[in-house]
């Protein structure tokens, strides 16, 4: 009783005080600390020792709510000891993302020149490229011979046209007799404005891993096959990119303008549903969390994304699959939801900072695709990172 | 995030504000912003040997850059002093007297004549949800005289505003000697 009057005395100015005060000495504090020198990592002083037992998962969330836990496997991590608050409170996905939205807002918002994306990726390698190229040359080439045969034979031209589409089909599905994965990483600075010179670095620090032993032995046995293409270097164009493959319509400029309320983005993103030319394949579970994937790594508001994560919390069917290393080795909390077409969206978040460290697609129990967001931000320099 | 600005951001956009907000319960805004970012200046220094969690530090940091202030232009105010300072009608509006038996002012009152480290005791458990072995290292004292100060603070603020089954809120004029 006593504790909760003395909480009640707690000035509501106290928090808009530190808030302002955050935000404008923010930028020239990190400035002033990363020009001055550090001392080296020295030998622990003798210290009061702190009874640490504190979860860095709790801590992350304590900033914005009370002590929490994310349950799931593994087990939760114990709370803090405290004299003065109660059991930690257990949270499920929604809970989760609902406190995400908080830290989401408190980001100040930023702006520069280009927006910038660095990206591991590690996705399932289904055909090695140089068999691939060279099987569809030689198909292709087989077709143009028969086309100079038929010529003027419209009705054999038709069915050998459709004889080569559907061999082309073929062995885009054909599957390597082993099963590998490549990873490498994706670096872009896209340009803000329109017309001007964007930049991609792909294919860096490329590593192939395989499934197991055998499939390793089975990859020598097949001769090798290089099973990713080498990058090439810096590559720069002013095309504009498809910022969002199932809305046509988002713009790197025009996220900027999003709603930033949870009722209005909940209703654009309805609209944007009904336009998409996707929305058949992976029904609206999966839409949803793709184009949430796009818009989280697109230079959108704090509040837009805050708003996204409470879209994102009132959908049904999301798990929390409690704490897990990302593929950058990193600790974060795992969302995933099942899409209508049978496959599982798996998104993890790091718990302090509310932000997409990693997305996942798996399928039937295979992980296709998991890319890692390795930073983004704005940088007003082609090639310099945020 | 093993580079070590990416860590220093993390640590600053994690606790930045809660340093400050103890910061501005001992000296006005320019000086408890001072204070603020003097101390994170001090964590990015000493970043690779920061203790987990690091707000119990920092704190500490922060307390200790205040204490030093008490000599200077700018003297350490009373805790009391600057929670009544930074108070506002909003905070009178949302006190429901029925809730807390007393009125606001009288809750003020009766902190007032505590000892200000016993309130400091009260604002790491209550506001800031620190347990004791946190709190205590920010204060530089044994969790043992932390957990006195805390339990006395509580019982006097308790009898002050008569929710101890006493009969009638009373309000302490003298202040209670503080046993250091």
């Amino acid at each position: 009783m006593t504790d909760r009057t003395f909480a009640r005395l707690k000035p509501e100015g106290l928090d808009e005080l530190a808030e302002d005060g955050y935000r404008r000495r923010r930028s020239g504090d990190l400035a002033r600390a990363f020009a001055t020198p550090r001392t080296e990592a020295a030998p622990l002083r003798r210290r009061r020792p702190y009874v640490l037992a504190a979860a860095t998962l709790a801590a992350g969330l304590a900033a914005v709510a009370a002590s929490v836990v994310v349950t799931g496997d593994p087990a939760p991590r114990p709370a803090p000891p405290s004299a003065s608050s109660a059991a930690p409170t257990v949270v499920d996905a929604r809970s989760f993302l609902l406190a995400a939205a908080t830290t989401a807002k408190r980001e100040p918002a930023e702006s520069g020149r280009y927006w910038y994306l660095n990206e591991r990726t590690l996705q399932k390698v289904h055909v090695a490229p140089g068999e691939y190229m060279a099987g569809l040359k030689e198909l292709s080439a087989r077709f143009e011979k028969k086309e100079k045969e038929l010529k003027g034979d419209q009705e054999r031209l038709e069915a050998a046209r459709e004889e080569f589409e559907r061999e082309v089909g073929e062995l885009k599905r054909q599957e390597l007799p082993y099963t590998a994965f490549a990873a490498d990483t994706t670096e872009s600075w896209r340009a803000m404005r329109p017309g001007e010179t964007s930049r991609s670095v792909r294919g860096q620090d490329v590593k192939v891993t395989f499934g197991s032993a055998e499939d390793e032995a089975a990859w020598r046995a097949a001769g090798s096959p290089e099973l990713v293409q080498p990058g090439a270097g810096p590559r720069d164009d002013a095309t504009p990119r498809v910022l969002s493959i199932d809305n046509p319509s988002l713009t790197l400029q025009n996220v900027r303008e999003l709603p930033t309320s949870k009722d209005e983005l909940r209703r654009r993103l309805d609209e944007l549903w009904k336009r998409s030319p996707n929305s058949a394949d992976v029904g609206k579970a999966g839409y949803l969390w793709q184009t949430g994937v796009d818009l989280m790594t697109a230079p959108i508001r704090p509040g837009t994304r805050s708003a996204l994560y409470q879209v994102l919390a009132d959908q049904p069917g999301i798990a929390s699959k409690g704490e897990v290393k990302d593929a950058l080795g990193r600790t974060g909390v795992a969302l995933s939801v099942s899409t209508a077409d049978g496959a599982d969206f798996r998104l993890v978040f790091d718990p302090g900072t509310a932000e997409l460290l990693e997305y996942d697609v798996v399928d039937k129990g295979v992980t296709q695709l998991r890319v890692a967001v390795a930073g983004m931000g704005f940088t007003d320099k082609l090639g310099e990172r945020p | 995030m093993d580079d070590p600005e990416e860590r220093f951001t993390d640590l600053y956009d994690r606790h930045y504000r809660s340093v400050l907000g103890y910061a501005l319960l001992r000296a006005d805004r320019d000086v408890a912003e001072d204070v603020s970012s003097e101390t994170f200046l001090v964590a990015w220094r000493r970043l690779a040997e920061l203790p987990e969690p690091p707000l119990p530090w920092l704190l500490g940091v922060a307390r200790n850059l205040l204490a030093k202030q008490r000599d200077s232009r700018h003297r350490r105010q009373a805790l009391v002093d600057r929670i009544t300072a930074l108070t506002t009608s909003r905070d009178h509006e949302a006190w429901d007297v029925a809730e807390h038996v007393v009125d606001r002012e009288t809750a003020l009152a009766a902190l007032s004549a505590l000892p200000e480290r016993d309130v400091e005791a009260m604002v790491f458990a209550t506001w800031y949800g620190l347990p004791p072995e946190q709190a205590a290292g920010v204060m530089g004292c044994s969790v043992r005289t932390y957990n006195v100060r805390l339990h006395r603070a509580r019982k006097r603020l308790a009898r002050a505003l008569g929710l101890d089954g006493g009969r009638h809120p009373r309000v302490l004029n003298t202040p209670l000697e503080d046993p250091r």
